[in-house]
């Protein structure tokens, strides 16, 4: 299922909730949209990644980016509602310590 | 299994599609971890081969029993090559390098064996669960 992507804006945050599998293919969107999120100037980036089917290590460095973007611009960069096996992929690659979390 | 891919990003989808239908009767988590380690090579070949950017079919196959899965790659890298492609340190925390490291996570054994044309496949073992006790030989 090819990567869909959504994003919503509250007066704080900046949410991206992304929908199908994250690979080779989808992370270039993924990597603009977080980039986007970025400049808006909102105090939080959180991506959301309940919908998300697959993720593969494209994946995770596009996250990577996120992080290291945020930190540049002051922004909070948080990750929620992560599936299970995106955790397992966040493991393989050990870092799930390095994200921060939205608890919902 | 079988097939032939064009050698672009959205080919790698379309392998995991193929991918989940035959390894179906799989444990579940097993078939998702085959999934990962093939779906991070075929997009090696995609990013990085030779073959690949002269417009060469990413050709996987992969073929299993009650005791072991086989995925080939073929014709992934020249021999040079092979000794190159290695994952590099996790502590270092930035994007990139990682999908080997999966690669060989996942996977039992990870090897090279002679293609076509001077070229090596990438072979990826693994033994499948449902055989606990068995080893990999190779």
């Amino acid at each position: 299922m090819a990567l869909e992507l959504h994003r919503e804006e509250t007066p704080r945050s900046v949410r991206l909730r992304l929908s199908g599998a994250v690979d080779l293919n989808s992370t270039p969107a993924l990597l603009k949209s977080l980039k986007a999120a970025l400049r808006t100037g909102k105090r939080e980036v959180i991506v959301d990644l309940e919908r998300v089917s697959h993720m593969d290590s494209s994946g995770v460095a596009a996250l990577i980016e996120g992080v290291r973007g945020a930190r540049k611009n002051g922004v909070e960069f948080l990750l929620a509602r992560v599936p299970g096996p995106v955790f397992g992929v966040l493991d393989l690659a050990k870092l799930r310590g390095f994200f921060q979390y939205r608890e919902e | 299994m079988r097939v032939s891919l064009p050698p672009v990003p959205e080919s790698i989808e379309q392998l995991r599609a193929q991918l989940a239908r035959a390894l179906a009767g799989l444990d579940p988590k097993e078939a998702h971890e085959v999934m990962l380690a093939v779906g991070e090579a075929a997009a090696n070949y995609v990013r990085h081969a030779e073959r690949a950017a002269a417009g060469c079919p990413l050709v996987v196959e992969v073929a299993f029993d009650a005791v072991r899965l086989t995925v080939r790659i073929r014709d992934f890298c020249r021999p040079d090559e092979a000794q190159s492609i290695a994952p590099r340190p996790l502590d270092q925390v930035r994007p990139g390098g990682l999908g080997t490291h999966f690669i060989r996570a996942l996977m039992d054994c990870v090897e090279y064996e002679p293609g076509s044309a001077g070229f090596l496949d990438l072979v990826l073992l693994k033994t499948l669960r449902s055989a606990p006790g068995a080893v990999c030989e190779r």
